[in-house]
């Protein structure tokens, strides 16, 4: 008991110190002016640009978007990992991987694959003599492949850990009882994964909304909200305007969190 | 486990890790930003690492302006002892009060508009921003080299050329700031050259967060706008790259340094400051194709591959940093965001 109650004061501690303390920091920051009184007009100003105002919509949207997505493309490999058969363990020991390769390094990766020299468009001009795949990762399609490649992996294992833990009497039951596995899937699996899918869904949204070493590399037609906090604070050290964006972005967070929430009705919602 | 071993273990685990740092801490001279693959950096560190054992921190941040920004944040408590960057930002950094003085030996025989009188900057070096080509994919596209700047915007090389973002980098800056002027314009109408910077664009060029000379070997851009050494080093190593220095004007980019007001370690930051200016640290600079502050360091064999460009554009340094930020947002609101490009210029008063 003791040590519990020590691991959960450490925890706690470790929170505050690493979480509460830089967060308390930004709020601060974005609500002091030069002078040093308490002012609004970071927001008002950043919240008034329409620039900044369609580069928070556009995020935001293309998030969830690809969440939603990404989700729905992970569920075979979520069934295979969750249920196990055969590759099982190598699929979660792909997707686990997947967590290595965090911000820049997967910027790289992707401008490795699909860049202009990418070994994809190498290979595809070597068999084909077409260039289609070149540069792909400069475009919008190409910023859904990067970050599909990482929520894919991490939406497959989340949804696993609930297809586990499916009972696997409903779906012998199902199938006694003559459904296919069109219906075996449509009417008794998914509705059984409705809050696991919401879920992942949610969480895949949020670490895609954190993400920024990969749009910082690649993306060019779409400004990432994130990247455009980045250029306020590195390249024009508006620390009170990128400070406000960093607020205003973890609110929406919250917020879209709160929202899929109360619209998938459900209280039962792993992790969140 | 008890509760007490577990924290002891915490405990013995902190103070290991902060004895661990500081025995690595004093081997180590942290700075803003010495990219390994700029200036070759990375030979610099290392001659100045065997001759004194003290390592640099190569490869911190990206560029001048995130250089500047960071030392901006920490000024009240100084995480580096001071910063290479290009002198139009080290102009804003004296501004911002984010520097101290300090003259290096050798300080004298700097010409006088290549430093601050006070010692707050100097230069170590500059070089021409050039136009770099990947001869391997130019001949894949069967295009010729391009001659002048306006060649970059012909639909010829639609998608081929990069450069990093001027709103990043103090070479880019530099070049932002120097274009209008090979363009044709004046110190009070930069239409010209943020026309040329928004063609660019608009042509498929790219505005890259990161140091680009990699990108051009390895043929990911074909053409390259960069600092000279950049593209002829790799080229003294075999990389398919030439130099291109069109007729139409070039702009050099003046680099050098400064001392971090309150650095944590200023006893060992002049030593290296004063490395820099010696003949070991000039040499290695002029061997990477950059031009020493220190003319006389440079090799003969380099100085012929160099040579003059039929015509160099020279900069008014304080008027640069004096306009540099308004010119790094005028660019981020026309070229990134499409902003009306009239418009834009005539609030931040570059143009009329």
């Amino acid at each position: 008991m003791t040590l519990t109650r020590g691991a959960a004061v450490m925890l706690l501690l470790f929170l505050v110190a690493a979480v509460l303390v830089p967060a308390a920091q930004v709020l601060r920051t974005s609500l002091t002016d030069a002078e040093g009184s308490f002012t609004i007009a970071y927001y008002a100003q950043v919240l008034a640009d329409p620039y900044f105002r369609s580069s928070l919509i556009g995020t935001m949207v293309f998030c969830a978007a690809t969440s939603v997505a990404a989700t729905l493309l992970a569920l075979p490999a979520g069934w295979r990992i969750g249920r196990g058969g055969r590759g099982a363990v190598y699929l979660r020991a792909f997707c686990q991987a997947n967590y290595a390769f965090g911000g820049i390094a997967y910027g790289m990766l992707v401008v490795t694959l699909i860049g202009n020299v990418g070994l994809v468009p190498l290979a595809e001009h070597a068999l084909f003599g077409t260039e289609w795949t070149k540069g792909v990762a400069y475009t919008v399609p190409g910023l859904v492949i990067a970050y599909f490649g990482f929520q894919i992996p991490r939406a497959a294992l989340l949804l696993a850990q609930a297809i586990e833990k499916l009972d696997p009497r409903l779906l012998d039951a199902a199938r006694t009882l003559g459904a296919s596995p069109v219906q075996k899937t449509l009417l008794v699996v998914l509705p059984l994964l409705r809050g696991a899918l919401t879920s992942t869904v949610l969480s895949t949204f949020l670490i895609s909304l954190a993400s920024f070493g990969v749009a910082l590399l690649v993306s060019r037609k779409l400004t990432i909200y994130a990247v455009a906090i980045y250029k306020e604070f590195m390249a024009f050290s508006e620390f009170g305007s990128a400070a406000a964006m960093a607020v205003i972005l973890s609110v929406s967070a919250v917020l879209a969190a709160v929202a899929a929430r109360r619209f998938a009705g459900r209280t039962d919602m792993a992790g969140l | 486990m008890k509760r007490r071993d577990v924290l002891g273990a915490f405990g013995a685990t902190a103070v290991m890790t902060f004895a661990g740092s500081r025995a690595r801490a004093e081997q180590l001279l942290p700075f803003y930003d010495l990219p390994a693959k700029y200036m070759n950096w990375a030979a610099l560190g290392t001659a100045y690492e065997k001759r004194t054992g003290v390592k640099l921190t190569i490869d911190l941040k990206t560029g001048s302006s995130t250089a500047l920004a960071a030392m901006k944040a920490e000024v009240a408590r100084p995480q580096v002892n001071g910063a290479f960057w290009s002198l139009d930002i080290a102009i804003e950094g004296k501004k911002a009060g984010v520097t101290m003085p300090y003259k290096p030996k050798g300080f004298d025989a700097i010409p006088d508009s290549r430093k601050d009188r006070d010692g707050h900057w100097w230069a170590m070096s500059s070089a021409n921003i050039v136009i770099g080509a990947n001869t391997d994919v130019l001949r894949k596209h069967n295009l010729p080299l391009p001659k002048t700047w306006n060649d970059l915007l012909k639909p010829d090389y639609k998608g081929l050329c990069g450069m990093m973002e001027p709103t990043y980098s103090g070479t880019a800056s530099t070049f932002a700031y120097g274009i209008n002027f090979i363009q044709g314009g004046t110190k009070d109408d930069f239409t010209p050259g943020m026309k040329w910077l928004k063609a660019f664009a608009d042509n498929g060029g790219q505005y890259r967060s990161e140091t680009m000379g990699p990108r051009l070997v390895t043929g990911d851009v074909g053409i390259l706008i960069d600092a000279e050494g950049n593209i002829l080093l790799p080229k003294a190593e075999g990389a398919p790259v030439v130099v291109i220095a069109p007729p139409d004007g070039v702009v050099a980019v003046e680099l050098g340094m400064s001392m971090m007001k309150g650095a944590p370690d200023q006893e060992r930051a002049r030593q290296f400051f004063d490395w820099l200016l010696g003949d070991e640290a000039q040499s290695i600079i002029g061997a990477s194709y950059f031009r020493p502050v220190r003319k006389e360091t440079l090799p003969k064999a380099v100085a012929a591959e160099l040579g003059e460009p039929e015509k160099l554009i020279p900069l008014d340094l304080e008027h640069e940093a004096a306009v540099v930020t308004n010119l790094k947002r005028a660019f981020t609101e026309i070229v990134t965001r499409g902003g009306d490009l009239a418009d834009v210029l005539r609030r931040y008063r570059l143009a009329a």
